[in-house]
This record gives structure tokens, C-alpha cells and sequence, in this order.
């Protein structure tokens, strides 16, 4: 059980502080829709309700669309681009996809490798994208239940000002999705662009995200 | 229906307004019903029974009445309601005369809050009795 804990520390660390985030955000989630509903005379929710409500559910899923996206277009954009000087890059003579010898494909593949890195076929090339597919589904199924979601609660608050409620297509055309979805996309971009920029130059000793507090600055594609 | 059972537990149908919605859009309809039947029938305390509460004290306010008695003096359309869309805790319905009502899902029940409205396109609608 130790030796379980020990070597999942960061799943299950990241999984308990996730729970307890989303917790917190749908207790003060509800106590702010009850606060908003009774200043404008409107009706209030159960906790239940409002976290089973497109209301809580398009504020979880804008941000979770955006975290998917951030990630699938940095595991995309590392294949091809480069940061001189960042741990974050591949070093500067590997962009692309580079051989089946070095990413022991088919036969290059050893006898500890996945077996549907060694089948080829439709599975290996399946499988060479996996990571890239399974973020980018589940970025874009986040991205419509966001969307759907969003919908429902902006034409909750419509009913609520009186002004007529506006179609799923229709929704999409509106500031109101736009500005839920790219203040969380400039956000990831940021973030993102920082930590390959600050990575060159700053260092976080014994953190596999850093070089080696010693490594050179212009040393690029080092793990520390 | 053991599919859409599950999918209302993992909270996802729920999450997009799918599940007690329908009994919500009853519920409205019921409520909104019976609101312009008693106003047909010259019932204000059981017209009132269905107003929010902000609603009947604004409407008290204005016409300087007890709810019952100023509800009936309202110019309210009436017909039957043809129309009900749900969206969380607000609800519209439109009338056979064209004319719609807004409803607050709230404690009691589903209540009105607005009646008398007429759609202005992207504006509020204009209403005869609201909060």
C-alpha cells in the first residue's frame, strides 16, 4: 500500500487536490448563484440543483476545455517547435517526428515495449498518436458540453432580464461563449509560453520540469 | 431508461438541463394555468397564491390594494398557454393571445413573476405586472 502511494504520488496528490477544488468551487459556486438569484428577486437552488445545473456545469467545463487544450496543442507544438535553452524542447536537431529507430516503432522495437508500438499496422499508427487523440477528444468533448451547458445558463439569465432566449447555434455567435472561452485560452497560452521561457533561466532543483540547477543556460532538451 | 438513469447520476444529461425537466416545464405549465384561470374567474387570492412574492409587493405598492383585489385590475391577456421553455430556475410561457408570463422556480413552487409581457425583439419584454 505504501510502495502503491510512493509510486502514484503525483496521480493520486493531483487527484485529491483536484476533489477538494471542485468541492470548494461548487459550494461557493452555489452560495454566489443564491446571492446573485435574490438580488434580482429570481429563484434560489438546493445544493444538489445547482451542481447538477449548467451553471456549475458550463464554469467546470470552460475551464476544463481550456486545460485539455493547452496541453494537446503544447504535446502537438513540441514536436515541431523549439526553444533554445528549455527543458521543455526537444534539442534543436530533433524537430518533427523523428525515425522508428529512435522512437522504437515496429521492428525497432524491444522486448519491453507496448505491443501495439510493435504490431505496426493500423494499430501502431494509432498508437503512436494516443496521447495526442485522447487529450484532443477530450478537449473537444468538454468543449461542447461547454457549449451546451453554457447554453442553458445564458438563457437562464436572459428569462431572468426578460429578454428571449437565443438557440444553441445562436448561442455560439454570442460574446458571452467567446468571452467564457478565450479569457480561459489566453490564460493556458500564457502560462505555457512562461514556463519555456522562465525554464531557460530559472531552475527548480530536483524537479524533472528544470534543468539541473548547474545545467547551462543554453543547454536545451535537459531533465533535471 | 436505465441509460438515462445513469447518465442523470453521473450528471451529465443534468448538467446540460436534461434531467426533472420535463417535470419543471409540467410544473410551469401547471402553475401558469392556474394563474390565468383564476384571474378568468375572478379569483385575485388564488391568482396571488401564484405571483412571486416580490411580484404581489410591487404590485400592492403600485396600486396602493391588497394583491388579490389590484391583480384583477390588471389588463391581463389570457387563452391557454402554448408555449413553456425551461432553463434552470426561469421559465417563460406564451399564451394562445400571444402575450407571455415569466415563472421563478422557488421553494413553493413554480411562481409567477412577470405577466402581461410583450416581446420587444432583443430588449426586455414590455410587462403589465412584474417585480
Amino acid at each position: 500500500m505504501r510502495r502503491f502511494v510512493r509510486e502514484n504520488g503525483l496521480a493520486l496528490g493531483f487527484g485529491f487536490i483536484f476533489l477538494a477544488a471542485l468541492v470548494g468551487q461548487a459550494i461557493v459556486g452555489h452560495a454566489a448563484f443564491n446571492d446573485d438569484a435574490i438580488a434580482h428577486h429570481g429563484g434560489t437552488m438546493s445544493l444538489w440543483r445547482y451542481v447538477t445545473s449548467s451553471s456549475f456545469g458550463s464554469d467546470v467545463m470552460e475551464n476544463w476545455q481550456s486545460e485539455y487544450l493547452q496541453f494537446t496543442l503544447f504535446i502537438l507544438g513540441t514536436i515541431w517547435l523549439l526553444q533554445r535553452g528549455s527543458p521543455e524542447s526537444k534539442e534543436l536537431d530533433k524537430a518533427g517526428q523523428e525515425s522508428d529507430e529512435e522512437q522504437k516503432v515496429g521492428p525497432h522495437a524491444d522486448s519491453r515495449s507496448p505491443r501495439w508500438a510493435r504490431v505496426g499496422g493500423l494499430r501502431t499508427r494509432l498508437y503512436q498518436h494516443s496521447l495526442l487523440l485522447v487529450m484532443g477528444a477530450i478537449w473537444l468533448g468538454t468543449w461542447v458540453a461547454q457549449t451546451v451547458t453554457g447554453h442553458v445558463a445564458y438563457d437562464a439569465d436572459q428569462l431572468s432580464h426578460r429578454q428571449p432566449p437565443v438557440s444553441l447555434v445562436g448561442y455560439v455567435g454570442t460574446a458571452d461563449f467567446w468571452n467564457r472561452t478565450l479569457q480561459n485560452w489566453q490564460s493556458e497560452f500564457l502560462a505555457v509560453g512562461s514556463m519555456a521561457i522562465l525554464s531557460v533561466y530559472l531552475r527548480a532543483r530536483g524537479s524533472p520540469e528544470s534543468k539541473p540547477v548547474g545545467a547551462p543556460h543554453e543547454a536545451t532538451g535537459v531533465e533535471g | 431508461m436505465r441509460t438515462a438513469l445513469v447518465l442523470c447520476g453521473l450528471g451529465v444529461a443534468a448538467a446540460a438541463g436534461g434531467c426533472g425537466i420535463a417535470d419543471d416545464r409540467d410544473q410551469a405549465r401547471a402553475s401558469a394555468s392556474q394563474f390565468f384561470a383564476a384571474l378568468q374567474h375572478g379569483d385575485g387570492a388564488t391568482a396571488c397564491d401564484h405571483l412571486s412574492p416580490a411580484t404581489a409587493s410591487n404590485l400592492e405598492q403600485q396600486e396602493k390594494s391588497s394583491c388579490p383585489k389590484a391583480i384583477l385590475g390588471q389588463s391581463l391577456g389570457g387563452g391557454s398557454v402554448q408555449r413553456v421553455r425551461v432553463y434552470q430556475t426561469d421559465a417563460v410561457v406564451t399564451l394562445s393571445d400571444g402575450e407571455q408570463a415569466y415563472l421563478d422556480r422557488r421553494a413553493g413552487g413554480w411562481k409567477v413573476s412577470a405577466a402581461g409581457c410583450k416581446p420587444q425583439g432583443d430588449a426586455p419584454a414590455d410587462c403589465e405586472v412584474a417585480d
